[in-house]
């Protein structure tokens, strides 16, 4: 029995689909464009993710799920058996050539299976990877490093030292013959050197000789599933009878997963806000969306409330009539939700590829997700939102009381009561006309006006992205010269981390400065000694409690992080309080403690500093050889400083190391003269005289530090500005496009309400000819409806706009540092023509269209 | 026993100084087979008395009873239920649903209720209609006294209890008039329909068994049978 009447339901719902077209075609149009503004921001969230992803996969060297350490042949045989394994490979690691010539990104000599090569991210661009003993792979920039070129068949002689030889008392050196080569990929962390498993276990026996221990081979693994891989890898381990707990067991088992997997811990510190950014842009697609479908709904259900009400009165219950409804919403988002998805993926990809650039992330590990999971998120999201705009309409049409459906009119009334007072003055009717119908007028406003409230809102945003204020903070130098390490966060402890002084002479001499100074780490363990109270604090706060004093004599001595600088560098902190300046005196000992900003921006001096003008005592040690030539702990010498000042350093010329214990700057000239031979040149910074000099200083350092054997990186104001400009064309582009996109929907849903009130006045209209009404009369009534439509929407963005934008310039100054509160409403006088333009020409197309026909025959076509 | 029956049936509209009764206090009795026409002046409040007959509105006070039910005791879909069942419709403008062919429109009430059709019935109620040759023809394509026998065919089509005509014949210039009106006569005397048919024209209520007359919303003659 359901069977029968389903059919015949759907049938009605088809057929009267099909009667519908122009409606259809909007309402397809509008469900295209949310799905693909769905579909884009899924896809660029989950690019984001894929290639955030992949960038620490990159940069930890390679994307298998976990490894097991230190495997023998019989444990890879055992342990590669598990069915919960999908699949396994292996590698050797034999040795290593961190020289001079590898400082950027050690080489590893290895041997790896073809899965480890995959999952190492090697993809060979020529030749195969190495199987006869004199046999070696590796990317372009090591060959270029040992002096070959990209030819297979070349001799290629690498030197090394084994892994097992710590010491490196026995260096290697091969010569090999090139089987293949693959492009160098700048997030390695390593440049991977292959070498073919006959000639690992040649050296393995060389080893032996040599009595060094054997080499270990790890056995790295992809399960089923990157969940609960942690008791997966447990549980294979134990039963297979090893022990995972105890160290010394003679069938221990080390497994490690991939920190790349566990990307909760990554992301997850600011996913509160990053959700609900994502939430509300859903929330405002989806609104959109609900604008133009019901309206396009409403309005043709109302249009036919006729039929409606007939198929009332032949015994369509409301159940089936919301089934007609929800059908015909069914058959338009099968035809629209494909596309949308289509096009918002292309277009999704597209544009990750312009956000990505503007971030950190290299462009080299930029990943399209092709996950299912954009889809179906953007699919259902669409139809829950076409069922909601749908649900509304489909409820009127079932309400319908058949009777009633017999005498439906729009709106009513009060037309009348305007042509009796006025006449047949037109632009009244049209103002009349307006009010027929309140909730879809309004919609139409509505619908309107959020398009360009949104598009002052992206003007209004980027424009406060304030380029000056962001470089004055950020860049306090014009350039900043350092190893690649320090701008990793990670300072010049040891000598090699810093810059050598002939460097700096070098670039001295190929730049002009008008100011420049050299920021120094102090390459042994600084400590300030403090009282008893203070050190327990301390250690509270910064070391979960552990109560270990540090000095063998019983003080109590706090971790610092310090460094020196030159007069230039001084120059640029900031004073909260004292006298930075007395840090230049050479010959008297002045110490500055850094400050900290809360989130408000206001400057907090360290808790554990002393008073302006008191005196703090630094403890410096380091390793050092004692009279028999062994290496014990030693202090170096411990100085009286007077506190001069409390500071706040920039960023780009502050330690870079995190905030553990006090955080202090000395003078370098002062210090120098008690701690010279432990000062590590960390960075050198200039300033240019002028723009020429500038530019010049910009090729020079581009070059200078952009070649592959350099260990040294630079910031500068131009790379800075640059970068900053990307980032707010991105916010452009990306504001820009929703704009659009929404912007096409508010125009179709004022066409669709303009030609839908012109289509259901069509009778109306043709009694008014008939009686006298001119053609140019109904045109101009009409083109006043569509002004009136204009204006109003355009009034209605002015107004939203108007008390928006003091409350958006606070939430983006709030959220944005180098955000400059502005005020503009440019977006909204400019789109305003357009606007217009727009209400003149729908009515005349719409008008266009319906004059085809006699007066007669539009008159008759009634009932 | 009537199978149709309206007791004390009032219809206000409006309130206060406005309110307009279009029915003041109609008593009714159709029997089953009868044919009665329903005659009076435009405003007389014939169309509301259909309405109501018909469960298409509700009355202020009063009952319709068909087959002994109280039809205003359904809620709307039990109402609407009963009168694709029950109720055969045919009004003055047609009122065909005009995606679908003659065909089916004729048998959508029945798919509607999802009860098998019938198809040899159909076709004859067609064929007794003279409407064979146009069962795949849309309405539009058919001329206003075919598409008035279409509506006529899918009021019977259901065999319902009674059949109500809302002005079958005033979009139809009179000869077409006569023709459908005499189908609408030989149809029911074949079925053994019920049939309450309203009019203003004295000439058509002529062919029915009985004329009620009715002015200001109250019952004037009620045409005894005897009469005819």
């Amino acid at each position: 029995m359901k069977v029968e009447n389903r059919k015949c339901i759907r049938r009605l719902a088809f057929r009267s689909l099909k009667a519908n077209r122009r409606r259809n075609l909007i309402a397809t149009t509008a469900i295209v464009l949310t799905a693909v503004l769905f579909t884009t921001m899924f896809t660029i969230l989950m690019s984001i993710s894929a290639t955030y992803e992949n960038s620490i996969m990159r940069e930890l060297g390679g994307y298998e799920q976990a490894s097991f350490k230190s495997v023998t042949e019989q444990d890879i045989e055992t342990l590669s058996s598990d069915r919960r394994i999908k699949e396994w490979g292996v590698r050797t690691v034999i040795g290593v050539n961190d020289s001079a010539a590898f400082k950027k990104h050690t080489a590893e000599i290895s041997y790896m299976d073809a899965n480890t090569t995959k999952w190492s991210f090697i993809d060979l661009k020529e030749g195969h990877l190495p199987e006869a003993k004199n046999e070696v792979a590796m990317d372009t920039e090591a060959l270029a490093i040992l002096g070959a070129e990209p030819v297979i068949g070349t001799e290629v002689t690498v030197p090394f030292e084994l892994i097992t030889d710590q010491k490196g008392e026995q260096p290697l050196e091969e010569t090999f013959i090139l089987s293949g080569y693959w492009e160098a990929d700048r997030l390695c962390p390593a440049h991977f050197i292959n070498v073919s498993k006959s000639y690992v276990q040649e050296m393995e026996q060389r080893a032996e000789e040599m009595g060094l221990p054997p080499f270990r081979t790890d056995l790295n693994v992809m399960l089923w599933s990157t969940f609960g891989m942690d008791g997966f890898l447990a549980d294979i381990a134990l039963d297979a009878g090893y022990d995972i707990v105890d160290e010394t067991a003679p069938n221990y088992l080390n497994y490690g997963i991939n920190p790349g997997y566990i990307s909760e811990s990554v992301s997850g510190s600011d996913s509160a806000g990053t959700v609900a950014a994502i939430l509300a842009f859903t929330l405002l697609i989806a609104f959109t969306g609900y604008l133009i479908i019901y309206n396009v709904f409403q309005i043709s259900v109302a249009g036919d409330i006729k039929f409606y009400g007939l198929l009332k009165t032949i015994g369509v219950t409301s159940k089936q009539m919301k089934r007609i409804i929800r059908l015909q919403a069914m058959a338009l988002c099968a035809a629209g939700i494909p596309l949308g998805l289509l096009a918002g993926y292309g277009l999704g990809a597209g544009l990750t590829g312009i956000v990505l650039k503007s971030t950190t992330m290299s462009g080299s590990a930029f990943t399209v997700s092709m996950s299912p999971v954009i889809f179906l998120l953007a699919a259902v999201f669409e139809l829950l939102t076409v069922l909601f705009s749908t649900a509304k309409p489909g409820r009127m049409a079932a309400k319908v009381s058949p009777v009633e459906a017999l005498r439906y009119t729009e709106g009513g009334g009060i037309r009348k009561k305007s042509a009796a007072t006025k006449g047949a003055k037109v632009r009244r009717m049209a103002f009349a006309n307006m009010g027929r119908n309140k909730k879809k007028t309004v919609l139409v406003f509505v619908s309107l006006a959020l398009a360009i409230v949104l598009l002052n809102t992206v003007f209004l945003f980027v424009g406060g992205f304030d380029t000056e204020k962001w470089l004055a903070q950020t860049v306090t130098f014009d350039f900043v010269v350092g190893k690649t390490d320090y701008f990793k966060f990670k300072g010049a402890f040891f000598p090699e981390n810093g810059l050598a002084e002939e460097d700096i002479t070098y670039i001295r001499e190929n730049t002009q400065a008008k100011a420049s100074g050299i920021g120094y780490d102090i390459g042994c363990y600084t400590t300030m000694l403090v009282d008893q109270a203070a050190y327990r604090e301390y250690v509270a706060r910064s070391m979960g409690g552990e109560d270990a004093p540090w000095s063998e004599s019983g003080e109590y001595l706090e971790y610092a992080i310090a460094e020196a600088m030159d007069e230039a560098l001084i120059g640029k902190l900031t004073e909260y309080e004292g006298d930075v300046k007395l840090l230049n005196d050479p010959d008297e000992r002045y110490v500055a403690f850094i400050c900290y900003e809360d989130e408000y921006g206001n400057l907090i001096p360290d808790a554990d500093a002393p008073k302006i003008g008191d005196k703090a005592e630094f403890v410096f040690s380091g390793t050092m050889p004692d009279s028999n030539g062994e290496y014990v702990f030693t202090e170096l010498g411990r100085y009286e400083y007077t506190v001069a000042a409390y500071v706040k350093v920039p960023q780009a010329i502050g330690p870079r190391r995190g905030s553990f214990g006090v955080n202090v700057i000395f003078g370098s000239a002062s210090l120098a003269k008690d701690m010279g031979d432990w000062m590590v040149p960390m960075l050198y910074a200039f300033d240019a005289p002028d723009t020429a000099a500038e530019n010049a200083a910009e090729s020079f350092l581009s070059a200078y530090c952009g070649d592959p054997s350099s260990e040294y990186m630079y910031e500068s104001k131009a790379v800075e500005r640059q970068e900053f400009d990307e980032t707010r064309n991105m916010f452009l582009l990306l504001g820009g496009t929703l704009c659009g996109i929404i912007g096409v929907v508010g125009v179709l849903n004022y066409f669709n309400a303009v030609m839908a009130g012109i289509l259901a006045r069509k009778n109306e209209i043709a009694v008014l000819q008939a009686i006298g009404m001119t053609g140019r009369q109904v045109k101009e009534m009409l083109m006043t409806e569509g002004l009136i439509y204009s204006a109003g929407s355009g009034l209605i963005a002015l107004a939203l706009s108007l008390v928006f934008v003091p409350v958006l310039n606070a939430a983006a100054a709030n959220m944005f540092w180098f955000y400059s509160k502005h005020f503009t409403v440019t977006p909204i006088l400019l789109i305003l023509p357009v606007m217009a333009l727009l209400g003149i020409c729908i009515p005349l197309i719409s008008y266009k269209n319906l004059s085809g026909a006699s007066i007669v025959d539009r008159i008759r076509e009634i009932g | 026993m009537s199978i149709l029956e309206a007791k004390d049936l009032k219809k206000i509209y409006g309130e206060g100084e406005n309110a307009v009764h279009a029915l003041d206090g109609v008593n009714l009795q159709v029997e089953k087979g009868e044919f009665v026409a329903i005659v009076g002046t435009s405003g007389s409040g014939k169309s509301t008395l259909l309405h109501m007959l018909g469960g298409l509105d509700r009355p202020t006070s009063g009952k319709v009873y068909v087959n002994d039910v109280d039809i205003d005791s359904l809620s709307d879909d039990a109402l609407t239920i009963f009168r694709r069942r029950k109720i055969g419709f045919v009004f003055q403008a047609f009122n065909l649903v005009p995606v679908l062919n003659v065909y089916e429109n004729v048998i959508l009430p029945m798919e509607l209720d999802g009860v098998k059709v019938d198809k040899a019935y159909v076709d004859e109620i067609l064929d007794t209609l003279m409407l064979s040759g146009k069962k795949e023809a849309l309405p539009n394509q058919l001329s206003g006294g075919q598409q008035q026998r279409v509506a006529i065919a899918r009021a019977l089509a259901f065999r319902p209890a009674i059949l109500l005509a809302d002005e079958p014949t005033g979009n139809l210039d009179s000869k077409t008039g006569q023709d459908v009106l005499s189908l609408l006569k030989i149809s029911a005397e074949k079925y053994a329909q019920t049939i309450v048919m309203i009019t203003h024209n004295d000439e058509i209520a002529q062919l029915a068994d009985r004329i009620i007359r009715i002015e200001d919303g109250r019952i004037v003659s009620t045409g005894e049978r005897s009469q005819a």
